[in-house]
């Protein structure tokens, strides 16, 4: 069925054909409109879950846990300083290996407040064992929210969907939306194999003595690199239930790419038409979207990236005393590389706190990088340039 | 179920996902004190002078099986019914639950246990025939209980007495309305259902010699009693309507009804002093108690001294006689000095000092003396006395081998209970010599010929007990029969307790120092490590699990518990 | 044949025989949280899943891959109790499961201070849990520090003896109670058969269920092992924590009036108040007459009030299950 919704409204939807059965969330910009959206759902009988309007972000991801642990499919969705409050718990929802799935809305994190996007929020919670998918568009979200829960409920682990802020979150898009039969033949319920049952007791989480903990952890790492294979066995066998065939890493023009423009989410449907342009132009530029994150697709980069002879890295992100996340994580996977296949790697910092970036923002950077305009390692992209940046890290005015 | 020792990651769970029962962890190896369950002398117990398992009874009845707690108790004790009846109870001044409501009625209740066993079921199984024989000399309490300790044990027992009946004192000595015959005699006869023979009107030391007794017998026990009244070495005192006390009250009580003259001075502060004062009001005569200390140093049973005064006897204590005066023949009064109390004797009560010139006349027809008894000891030689006294050591061993003795010829102990209690120590130790052991250095104490172990050195009191779990609860009134109908019948005074009433009043007893399975350690054990023992009374604790907190012996109500050192 | 019923016997000590908790669990000797766990679950009993907060609970329960109870337990972050237990009956909703007690157990450093948040969120929802707290009146687990459960006066390692703790216990039974839940309940181990009678009543009570559990710790408040009970009783009966229940923060019930020993018979068995001064204790007799003051005026209140009307708070809809 073809359906003009947001990005939010994408979530909420396919929450609903996840037949979800405990949703606990807490209001947040720019994520409201999603469990909105869900409470309308719940209350008219559409979606037959259980919906804990709980008093913060804390519990709502802590009522997602008790709730995935006596194994109910459950959902949530945050935001930005939501995440952050949430960050306990996220390590607890992956070590706890339950499949839960979240929606984050990326957003700028505060102070000073900001409701627009940038992708600081999710990557804060790249170390938590939790899988992370960016996407790009309306359909992409739909799509990915319910094969988050497959796969999820495959490896269990909790999986994150991160959509921008209001370039995807507010934004109406043209989207088919799938029949519930096809996603009922797609997504079985759940059946989590360390529920709590009361014809077998037994508790959960119970204190580690050190001879024991690291193997849990290990298990966990194990699962992220299952977790990769499955993502796209799902993705393919998505595709063949409905046309849209998914990848873990989206390639763009990448037959005979010197250049290779990294990016994720919406950034990547910014992209395509800068490269078909520049290709027009001449420049052999090729676009590669990241869209699993966590597993990290260290070796599908490394056989895409591998021999060519530029990469730009573009991040709406930064780990502030080091480079953008997403350059230090393409930085690290091509280092494995033999030397004469390893490209050079350039970074830009842009978009930050919501500042949008442009098609033509895009094409100067790629031309930049091409025509060695750019050739620092990390570049601030469409920021005032310091005089002295000694004296401007710490001038009041 | 989790393997604990994994040997591959695959054997490993998801997460900390724990199924392994705890009980695994000895977590008792935790502690250096350990709970033990130890059953205590109660106080009650522990001043009776019969030695009977007074807590462990009461639970029995509480628990309404009034026939195991009676076995319980004809268990050493032939005379329940009868000690029910004239047992001073010192057992009641010392019960824990005197600020509860009021001592619990144990008196009633041994007295209810002995009219619910009078008969041969509520015996304890005979030990088998020894082939050993044992005279005892005199049918009172003391020996009664000798018999029938001794005949439990399988030894043949003779008892002999002078009197044509058996009982002693207690036939002689306590009216009716006190001990109805009837009781004795059935008591009496459960003795001699164990195959002891009554041998009476047989005067040991005129009829038959205590040598012939020797050779015919493995041992002899002596327990001859009190019954000589002492003279009050007065003049006047060999006027005709001066009277023995003993004497006339074995008359009385052998249904003899003497013309008396009226009033009476009853002289005297013991039992036999106010028993023959209230038989004498049954006749229709005026007794006035004459007592030459006061109220408080008086030694019969205060209960009795209450009766008395109940039913209408004057007492003039701190009173002495000096003279029988007789006028024309007949007695006219009895000159009496007043007393004051000077520094206690070696009796521990203080001395009476006449005060100068303070002499009056009580007038009176007649005198009786009560003023103490002593032992018949003829048939004894003479290194096997001591004064008025049979010469016995801890052992109850006189001087002449083979020879023992009890109650009050050997002890002055002056109650029935004691003498019973006396009876039970020397056939213990009598029961050890026709054994062929060695005669231990005392006689074994009470508790210790219980049918269950009892730590007896620390008797519980108030301080012992754990009050929280006890509130007030009133002690019953005891149905008597009234007083002025008293004055002309020798009928039972005391009512005994229907069943009801008995069940009632056991639930009273605090139940110190005996475990009676309140539950409290088991349900306050934070541990779990106190169980119920299957099909036996108790509970068990799981030393494994122990960690030796304590909580279930300081919640115990009634310290049946006990903390111990764990033994490294 | 009539019983005398007048006098306590403890041989009518009648609690359910069922234990859930094993023995070989984690906690001190003497430990109140133990014997109070054990206690409310004789009455849960087995169709029973227990979440767990960090708190001292979290390391009794044992080590992995050992557990003490048998019944689903989910231990979860220190400030999550009760939506945890919301999350759980949410989900047995869910897939249909009915009849299963969901229960919360946390201390008070769970439940007054950093859990107090998603406990406000649970019973103003009145999600179908009943919640314990069990009150050793600090932070006992991370080794006695000072929560707002510790009363006036008490020695912790973060209030020491030269600046006791200055502030009142925070009253956490009234804050329920504002909260106009079905049921709030106080209860001490050292009364179980009051304990157990009124974790049977929440169990049939639908709506958030509140009971607040006063346990003795030895190695916090100082005090012997074996007075564990004893000196739980005596915060009863010097009346510093009353034995009352609240139903939908109108009606109130005195279980127990106490005999109002002097409060020096519950300190001096505690070390944690070793140094008062007759002055402090003498602030703490006139708190304790003004605390119960307020208590029988709100018993008083309570009568002349009637209950909340139907049909605003879900819980006094009959029968509904108001978690859905």
């Amino acid at each position: 069925m073809r359906m003009v919704v947001k990005g939010n409204g994408a979530v909420a939807h396919a929450v609903r054909l996840s037949r979800a059965q405990v949703v606990s969330a807490y209001p947040i910009t720019p994520q409201t409109s999603i469990i909105e959206e869900i409470a309308t759902m719940v209350a008219k009988g559409q979606l037959d879950a259980r919906f804990i309007k709980v008093e913060s972000e804390h519990s709502a991801l802590a009522g997602c846990i008790s709730a995935s642990s006596a194994g109910a499919r459950a959902f949530t969705a945050t935001s930005a300083q939501g995440l952050a409050l949430m960050h306990e718990l996220i390590h607890w929802a992956a070590g706890a290996r339950l499949p839960i799935v979240l929606a984050n809305v990326n957003r700028a994190m505060a102070p000073g407040w900001s409701i627009w996007t940038d992708q600081n929020d999710s990557l804060s919670q790249r170390d938590t064992g939790w899988m992370q998918i960016y996407c790009e568009s309306s359909q992409e979200v739909v799509d990915s929210v319910i094969q988050a829960f497959k796969v999820s409920e495959r490896v269990l682990l909790p999986t994150m969907v991160v959509l921008d802020a209001f370039f995807l979150s507010h934004t109406f898009e043209d989207v088919e939306m799938p029949e519930q039969e096809v996603v009922d033949s797609f997504l079985p319920p759940l059946e989590l194999p360390h529920k709590m049952d009361l014809a077998h007791p037994a508790a959960l989480g119970n204190l580690v003595f050190p001879d024991r903990y690291m193997e849990f952890r290990r298990k966990m790492d194990l699962a992220h690199d299952l977790a990769l294979g499955v993502w796209d066995e799902v993705g393919r066998e998505w595709g063949q239930l409905t046309g849209r065939t998914y990848r873990i890493v989206e390639e763009y023009r990448m037959d005979g790419a010197e250049l290779v423009l990294v990016t994720a989410a919406t950034a990547g449907s910014t992209a395509r038409p800068v490269v078909d342009q520049l290709r027009e132009a001449g420049v052999p530029v090729g676009l590669v979207r990241l869209r699993v994150f966590r597993p990290f697709p260290a070796s599908i980069l490394r056989s895409l990236l591998g021999g060519r002879a530029k990469v730009l890295v573009l991040d709406r992100n930064c780990s502030f005393g080091h480079h953008g996340i997403f350059h230090q994580e393409v930085k690290s996977a091509l280092y494995d590389l033999p030397q004469a296949e390893q490209p050079r790697v350039c970074g830009v910092i842009a978009g930050l706190g919501g500042r949008d970036i442009t098609p033509d923002d895009l094409e100067e950077m790629l031309t930049g990088v091409w025509k060695d305009r750019i050739t620092d390692p990390v570049t601030w992209w469409d920021v005032l340039s310091a005089q002295d940046p000694a004296k401007a890290a710490l001038a009041m005015s | 179920m989790v393997e604990l020792n994994p040997k591959y990651l695959e054997d490993v769970p998801l997460t900390s996902y724990s199924d392994n029962a705890i009980t695994a962890i000895k977590t008792g190896t935790w502690k250096y004190v350990q709970p033990v369950y130890e059953d205590k002398l109660p106080a009650c117990s522990h001043v009776c002078p019969a030695g009977n398992d007074i807590s462990k009874a009461m639970d029995l009845i509480a628990r309404g099986d009034v026939a195991a707690a009676a076995r319980l108790w004809r268990a050493g004790n032939p005379l329940a019914s009868t000690l029910g009846r004239v047992c001073p109870h010192p057992c009641e001044s010392e019960c824990n639950r005197r600020q509860f409501g009021g001592a619990i009625a144990i008196h009633m209740l041994e007295r209810f246990l002995g009219d619910s066993s009078l008969d041969e079921s509520f015996l304890p199984e005979k030990a088998r025939p020894t082939g050993k024989k044992v005279a005892v000399v005199g049918a009172g309490p003391a020996g009664i209980s000798a018999a029938y300790s001794l005949a439990l044990a399988g030894h043949e027992v003779e008892v002999f007495d002078d009197k044509a009946k058996p009982g002693g004192y207690l036939r002689t000595g306590i009216p009716d309305y006190r001990l109805p015959k009837e009781i004795l005699d059935r008591e009496l006869a459960l003795v001699g259902s164990l195959g002891v023979r009554f041998t009476c009107s047989t005067h040991v030391g005129k009829d038959i010699t205590l040598d012939d007794l020797k050779q015919r017998f493995d041992a002899v026990i002596v327990a001859v009693g009190f019954h000589r009244s002492r003279p009050l070495a007065v003049p006047g005192e060999d006027h005709p309507n001066v009277y023995n006390g003993v004497m006339l009250l074995e008359r009385i009580l052998a249904g003899e009804r003497p013309e008396l003259p009226s009033p009476v001075a009853v002289v005297g502060g013991g039992n036999t002093a106010i028993d023959v004062a209230r038989s004498l009001l049954r006749l229709g005569v005026e007794p006035i108690i004459v007592y030459r200390r006061s109220r408080l140093e008086m030694p019969a049973i205060p209960g009795e001294v209450d009766e008395a005064e109940k039913e209408g006897v004057p007492f003039h204590f701190l009173t002495a006689p000096s003279q029988v005066v007789v006028e024309d023949g007949r007695i006219t009064a009895l000159e009496c000095l007043k007393m004051r109390l000077g520094e206690p004797d070696e009796s521990g009560r203080r001395r009476p000092l006449p005060v100068e010139g303070s002499e009056f006349r009580l007038p009176v027809a007649g005198v009786v003396t009560a003023i103490g008894e002593s032992a018949d000891l003829e048939l004894l030689p003479e290194s096997a006395r001591d004064g008025w006294r049979v010469a016995a050591d801890e052992r109850f061993a006189t001087p002449v081998d083979g020879v023992f003795a009890a109650g009050d010829a050997a002890f002055g102990d002056g109650t029935v209970t004691a003498a019973v209690g006396g009876g039970r120590r020397v056939a213990a130790v009598v029961d050890r010599r026709l054994g062929g052991r060695e005669l231990p250095a005392a006689a074994p104490s009470l508790q210790k010929l219980w049918q269950r172990p009892v730590e007896a050195a620390h008797p519980v009191y108030v301080e012992q007990l754990n009050v929280a779990y006890f509130t007030e609860s009133p002690r019953p009134q005891i149905e008597e029969m009234d007083a002025q109908a008293r004055r002309s019948s020798f009928d039972e005074v005391v009512q005994g307790f229907t069943d009801e009433q008995a069940v009632h009043e056991a639930r009273r007893c605090l139940v110190c120092g005996t475990c009676n399975e309140c539950c409290n350690c088991l349900f306050f054990c934070p541990d779990v490590a106190i169980h119920k023992r299957n099909g036996v009374v108790g509970f068990e604790i799981d030393t494994e699990h122990c960690k030796g907190c304590g909580i279930c012996v300081e919640e115990c109500p009634r310290s049946a518990l006990t903390l111990v050192e764990v033994e490294s | 044949m009539a019983i005398d019923t007048t006098s306590y016997d403890p041989r009518n000590l009648h609690l359910p025989d069922g234990e859930i908790l094993s023995s070989g669990h984690l906690a001190c000797p003497g430990c109140g949280a133990a014997l109070g766990m054990r206690l409310a679950l004789k009455a849960l009993g087995p169709n029973t899943m227990v979440v767990i907060p960090a708190c001292c609970w979290a390391v009794i329960n044992g080590p992995y891959p050992f557990q003490a109870l048998s019944v689903p337990v989910l231990q979860v972050a220190f400030e999550t109790a009760a939506i945890s237990a919301s999350g759980i009956r949410a989900a047995l909703d869910a897939q249909g499961q009915k009849d299963i007690n969901v229960v919360a157990w946390a201390g008070d450093g769970g439940t007054f201070d950093i859990g107090f948040q998603s406990l406000s969120g649970a019973v103003e929802r009145n999600d179908d849990i009943i919640y314990f707290c069990y009150d050793n009146e600090a932070y006992m687990n991370t080794g006695i520090q000072r929560s707002s459960a510790t009363p006036y006066g008490a020695w912790t390692t973060t209030t020491p003896v030269e600046t006791p703790k200055a502030e009142p216990k925070k009253n956490m039974v009234e804050i329920m109670v504002e909260h106009r839940i079905p049921y709030t309940a106080t209860a001490s181990i050292a009364f179980p058969e009051d304990f157990v009678r009124k974790v049977e009543k929440a169990k049939g009570i639908p709506g958030a269920k509140f009971i607040h559990l006063w346990i003795s710790c030895p190695a916090g408040h100082k005090s012997e092992e074996r007075n564990s009970v004893k000196i739980a009783r005596l915060a009863v009966e010097t009346g510093v924590f009353p034995l009352y229940e609240v139903e939908y923060g109108t009606r109130y019930t005195i279980n127990h009036e106490p005999a109002f020993t002097d409060v020096n018979a519950y300190l001096e068995l505690q070390g944690r108040f070793r140094h008062l001064t007759e002055e402090h204790v003498e602030a703490m007799r006139r708190n304790l007459r003004w605390e119960w003051e307020r208590l029988r005026a709100k018993v008083e209140m309570g009568r002349k009030l009637s209950l909340p009307p139907t049909g605003v708070r879900g819980a006094v809809d009959e029968g509904e299950r108001t978690s859905r």
